[in-house]
């Protein structure tokens, strides 16, 4: 049984991997969000703190909370002080700063606050009850997007190479671009480098990831072609270089811009993203990923309490589970939704005593009132039958299997083909200028994301020093990833979304062809409203939907062609903003709609209304006031002379054109009596 | 392949919208006709190239007629197929900048006030930025992700057979006969039919189209949702704009041009006249896309050439409307009033000697 008040910070360990490699323990520092004092360390960003506060709601979504995550944060509106300037900043880059004050970007004033029991206000300060969500109201505005996306580049770099991705793959490619004499510019996201080297670790054969990239970057420090982005976020990319957002610190101030990195060849060595398990549920608060929860931990030390189970498809998540058991976290369970999965991990936690289960997949996750979730397990071989077992705990680390980042490449136009053995969305073809090296082009481990990363350098330096690609004998004892879990969805439980980014794109209800069914389900879940949020679909959303079969998979590339990534804005344009003056009324040739509608004969001729009228261009007229159906209508306003009010322009056919002819205007339910005047 | 491996079948449809689906439907139930449909099955995932509505701007009586009597034929088709909620009843407002479509608007307006369509002039002030603007009641809005998926299971359930058109070619034409020739098939059809802009564009240069046609850029968006509000129409003929506001607030929007061209009209249409209030809407989805129109503005619906080829494109945003008609046209069955009708929207020298002109996209657009 998870226990009501739980802790978020591991404790400290110098010679654990989840110490919090990037925080001071000893110099805490405090700063305001929403008039609310946060507490963190330095080298938090504004995102670890909040969490490591016990922040991990970013509010209702559809009556459920959805969890903040690196993936899913609102920006942040740090107000001025001194040495400050007031800037958008988001919460998941930017470092937490000492006695800054900052409210949420996008949060309506207006925004009513969640009603809750008078008896909850009057006792709240009694047992201090921290509350857990930013009560971002996502169901009426969603997340707003990052203003920074629209900003005008203020600052322009030349180099000869832009590598983007800080990870393995990215490092080698710089280096192998400075050592054959070219200027280079790396962008990382991060504080740090590495990517995600230490969570995949090392096979065997390999040195352990912490000295591969040690070395890498020592390398990278003596290597005065290559400049470093730090905290830079590459926003997109084409054939002249790549746009990046980079935030720095300077004098106890943030400040962030838009520069331009001009550069005729850009390397993307932008990783892998990990896929979301499909079961309702699947992102409340206390659901992770394997990557995310590592990354927190090594680098923030933070974990959501004391309890914990993973569920996975892929072998590299099992290690998160044993570094948390290292750090005294009790571990309820490590299921695999694979049916007999090998790998050095599972052998680990045998040894640890965790309990182990294959073939499971997670049915449902429900949030308890003391913020524990109660996790439904199911067997893969039959997703549509609970196994009976419930387990409760305070944080489920799940992982579906990864997929290449390719938000950039697919930004550039590059074209996107499904993978079925994979079941992932991988590039195909060529983006002129861009290439792509590491995880993302489908390498896996570390020595073949090095060599990547070396080669595409000197393929593009048109070098002739092919080293060919390594060898690896690992599949004899580590299972491939498997195929993402699906749980048996009940679409009723609409907590269900396709993946962890700012779309908010749940699965479509299944169609309903029995009428009153119809009125039922439909009428409370439209499918298209279903389909999305206020953000673009992100490829992991395209990913779930092949695989839940919403899409065929050789559309995929389409589907993600016209709706995956930032899409831009429309803006109002008051320039074009032209008040147009109504019709002049001025008598032109008959329009060619009016041809031969009332005879071919017909005229342009003056006529005379019967006492000062105003009349409309169309209105229609009639030989007598029996019949006012259009059909029998004899002819039409078609203008009016502005200084004689009472003579107007007909389209007329002409047998009515003659001197003597009277006829009746018709005008709105009045009718006014007219004749030809000469 | 011998021709023991050619597939037969009396018509064939090539598409890609909701129509072309509809007619194919509509051959096999009603006319017993063996029909095989060449779908672009990527249009029912792609942003909308097309909004089903029961509402084209016309300028001729008889193209209104042919419009009323279309819709209540095919409203129930819609229905039975797809159940109630395929269908939505929706209000719309008719805008225009220039004076040339005012006039034109106006006379529309006219002819349809004499009919007792629920159409009102809005007063001027409300509307500042534009010349002309109506509401229009009583609409009925096709929505796409309800109708598409149960349209698919009818065509199984009156046997029609489906192919994906890619790489579809047109091969010999005899005299009784089209062979159609597709990636890994060939197939033999009596009649084939190219039943919306998609398939002319794509094909046409394999027929005899000659002049009918222009080439046009058409781009189409999605907005992020906004306030929740009322389902709504926005319609501007002046570049085929039409925005449709959808119950979570987020505006789904076609219009002819680039993307530059749709947010100036973007701007026009919705933002000045204070549609919403928002001075900037972030987009989920864009995408531009070729499409044909017919140079004269007007429906058209007959044989491209002297083969048993049809073409049929220009019916706007009622196009799913008129399948029945179409349907009718393609097994010579037509009543003597879309006889009349369809006389003079072929490709023969009626449409060239009289004219028919439908649309109210005037030729000095202005903006």
């Amino acid at each position: 049984m998870a226990k009501h008040k739980r802790s978020y910070r591991l404790p400290y360990d110098q010679d654990a991997l989840f110490s919090g490699s990037e925080i001071n323990r000893g110099r805490p520092i405090k700063f305001k969000l929403e008039n609310r004092i946060i507490h963190g360390y330095v080298g938090d960003t504004i995102l670890s703190a909040l969490l490591a506060s016990g922040i991990d709601s970013v509010g209702l979504h559809d009556g459920q909370p959805v969890a903040l995550s690196e993936n899913f944060c609102p920006p942040v509106l740090i107000q001025p002080r001194k040495g400050q300037e007031q800037c958008v900043l988001p919460m998941d880059r930017t470092p937490a700063l000492d006695g800054l004050e900052m409210t949420l970007y996008g949060l309506s004033k207006n925004t009513p606050k969640p009603v809750r029991p008078k008896i909850y206000n009057t006792f709240s300060g009694l047992w201090k009850k921290t509350n857990p969500s930013l009560d971002f109201e996502i169901e009426e505005q969603s997340l707003p997007y990052g203003p920074w996306l629209d900003m005008a580049e203020q600052e322009s770099f030349d180099f000869d190479l832009v590598v983007v991705g800080g990870g393995i793959a990215g490092m080698s490619a710089a280096l192998t671009g400075a050592k054959n004499g070219i200027k280079v510019a790396l962008v990382e996201k991060q504080s740090v480098l590495g990517g995600d080297a230490m969570f995949f670790g090392a096979i065997e054969g390999e040195k352990r990831p912490e000295d591969f990239v040690r070395e890498l970057v020592a390398e990278l420090k003596n290597s005065p072609l290559v400049e470093t982005f730090m905290l830079s976020e590459a926003l997109s990319a084409d054939q002249d270089g790549v746009r990046v957002h980079k935030i720095s610190v300077a004098q106890g101030a943030i400040s962030s811009k838009i520069i331009k990195l001009v550069a005729a060849h850009t390397v993307l060595a932008t990783g892998v993203i990990e896929k979301l398990p499909l079961f309702c549920g699947n992102r409340l608060p206390g659901v992770i990923g394997a990557k995310s929860a590592f990354h927190m931990a090594a680098k923030f030390g933070i974990w959501r309490g004391e309890t914990v189970a993973l569920n996975t498809v892929s072998s590299a998540a099992s290690q998160t589970l044993l570094l948390a058991a290292d750090m005294g976290v009790k571990v309820i369970n490590l299921t695999d939704a694979r049916p007999n999965p090998k790998s050095r991990f599972i052998e680990f936690a045998k040894a640890y005593g965790i309990s182990l289960a294959t073939g499971t997949l997670i049915m449902s996750a429900v949030q308890e009132n003391d913020q524990s979730l109660t996790v439904q397990l199911g067997l893969s071989s039959d997703n549509s039958k609970p196994t009976g077992e419930k387990i409760i705990l305070d944080q489920l680390v799940v992982n579906g299997g990864w997929h290449p980042n390719l938000q950039l490449w697919h930004g550039a136009g590059g074209k996107l083909m499904w993978s079925g053995n994979t079941q992932q969305l991988c590039a195909e073809g060529e983006v002129f200028g861009l290439i792509l090296a590491g995880s993302c082009n489908g390498e896996r481990h570390m020595s073949e994301c090095k060599l990547s990363g070396e080669q595409v350098v000197l393929s593009m330096l048109g070098s002739q020093d092919n080293k060919g690609k390594i060898a690896l004998n690992i599949a004899n004892y580590e299972s491939e990833d498997g195929t993402l879990p699906v749980s048996n969805l009940n679409l009723e439980h609409s907590n269900c979304y396709l993946d962890m980014n700012t779309s908010l794109m749940r699965p479509l209800p299944k169609l309903q062809t029995n009428f009153w069914k119809q009125l039922l389900v439909l009428q409370k879940k439209d499918p298209e409203i279903l389909q999305g949020g206020n953000h673009g679909t992100c490829l992991g959303d395209v990913v779930a939907k092949v695989i839940l079969g919403e899409i065929s998979p050789k559309i995929a590339g389409v589907f993600a062609a016209e709706r995956c990534g930032y899409l831009g804005a429309l803006t109002l344009q008051d320039k074009d903003v032209q008040p147009q003056s109504p019709s002049s009324l001025t008598p032109q040739l008959p329009p060619p709609f009016l041809m031969g509608r009332f005879g071919s004969l017909a005229q342009v001729i003056k006529i005379s209304l019967q006492g000062m009228q105003h009349v409309e261009v169309g209105c229609l007229i009639y030989a007598d006031h029996e019949n006012f159906l259009p059909d029998a209508a004899i002819g039409v306003v078609v203008g009016a002379n502005s200084s004689e009010k009472q003579i107007v322009f007909a389209y007329l056919d002409k047998n009515y054109c003659a001197k003597n002819s009277h006829f009746v205007l018709k005008n709105g339910t009045q009718s006014v009596p007219a004749t030809p005047d000469f | 392949m011998t021709n023991s491996n050619i597939e037969n079948f009396d018509v064939g449809i090539v598409g890609a919208s909701l129509a072309s689906a509809l007619l194919a439907g509509l051959l096999a139930r009603d006319h017993k006709q063996k029909t095989c449909l060449f779908l672009n099955q990527t249009a029912q995932h792609q942003l909308s190239r097309e909004i089903g509505l029961s509402f084209n701007c016309a300028m001729r009586p008889e193209t209104w007629t042919m419009q009323n009597l279309a819709l209540a034929e095919t409203l129930p088709i819609i229905t039975k197929i797809g159940g109630a909620n395929a269908v939505k009843k929706t209000s719309g407002l008719l805008m225009c900048h220039n004076e040339a479509t005012a006039d034109a608007l106006s006379h529309m307006y006219h002819y349809l006030h004499a009919i007792d369509y629920e159409i009102e002039r809005l007063a001027q002030n409300e509307y500042p930025h534009c010349a002309a603007a109506y509401g229009i009641d009583n609409l009925r809005l096709i929505r796409p992700s309800v109708f598409w998926p149960a349209l698919i299971n009818w065509l199984n359930v009156v046997g029609v057979t489906v192919f994906d058109w890619q790489g579809l070619q047109i091969g010999t034409k005899k005299r009784q006969s089209i062979r159609v020739n597709l990636t890994q098939q060939k197939v033999e059809v009596g009649q084939l039919v190219l039943a919306d802009e998609a398939a002319i564009l794509a094909l046409g240069e394999q027929t005899e189209t000659g002049s009918l046609f222009e080439k046009k850029n058409y781009c189409t968006v999605i907005t992020q949702p906004l306030e929740k509000t009322t389902e709504t129409l926005i319609l501007n003929p002046e570049h085929a704009f039409c925005a449709r506001v959808r119950p979570d607030g987020a505006f789904e929007i076609l219009c002819e041009g680039d993307f530059t061209q749709l947010e100036r009209q973007f701007s026009n249409n919705i933002m000045a006249n204070g549609v919403l209030s928002e001075k900037k809407v972030h987009l989920t989805g864009r995408a531009i896309f070729p499409s044909i129109r017919t140079v004269d503005g007007a429906p058209f619906a007959g044989k491209l050439g002297r083969s048993n080829i049809w073409g049929s494109a220009g019916f706007g945003q009622m196009s799913v409307f008129f399948a029945p008609m179409i349907a009718r046209l393609i097994c010579s069955k037509s009543t003597p009033d879309e006889a009349n009708y369809f006389a003079v929207r072929g490709n023969n020298k009626k449409r060239n000697s009289v004219q028919i002109f439908d649309g109210c996209a005037m030729e000095n657009e202005r903006i």
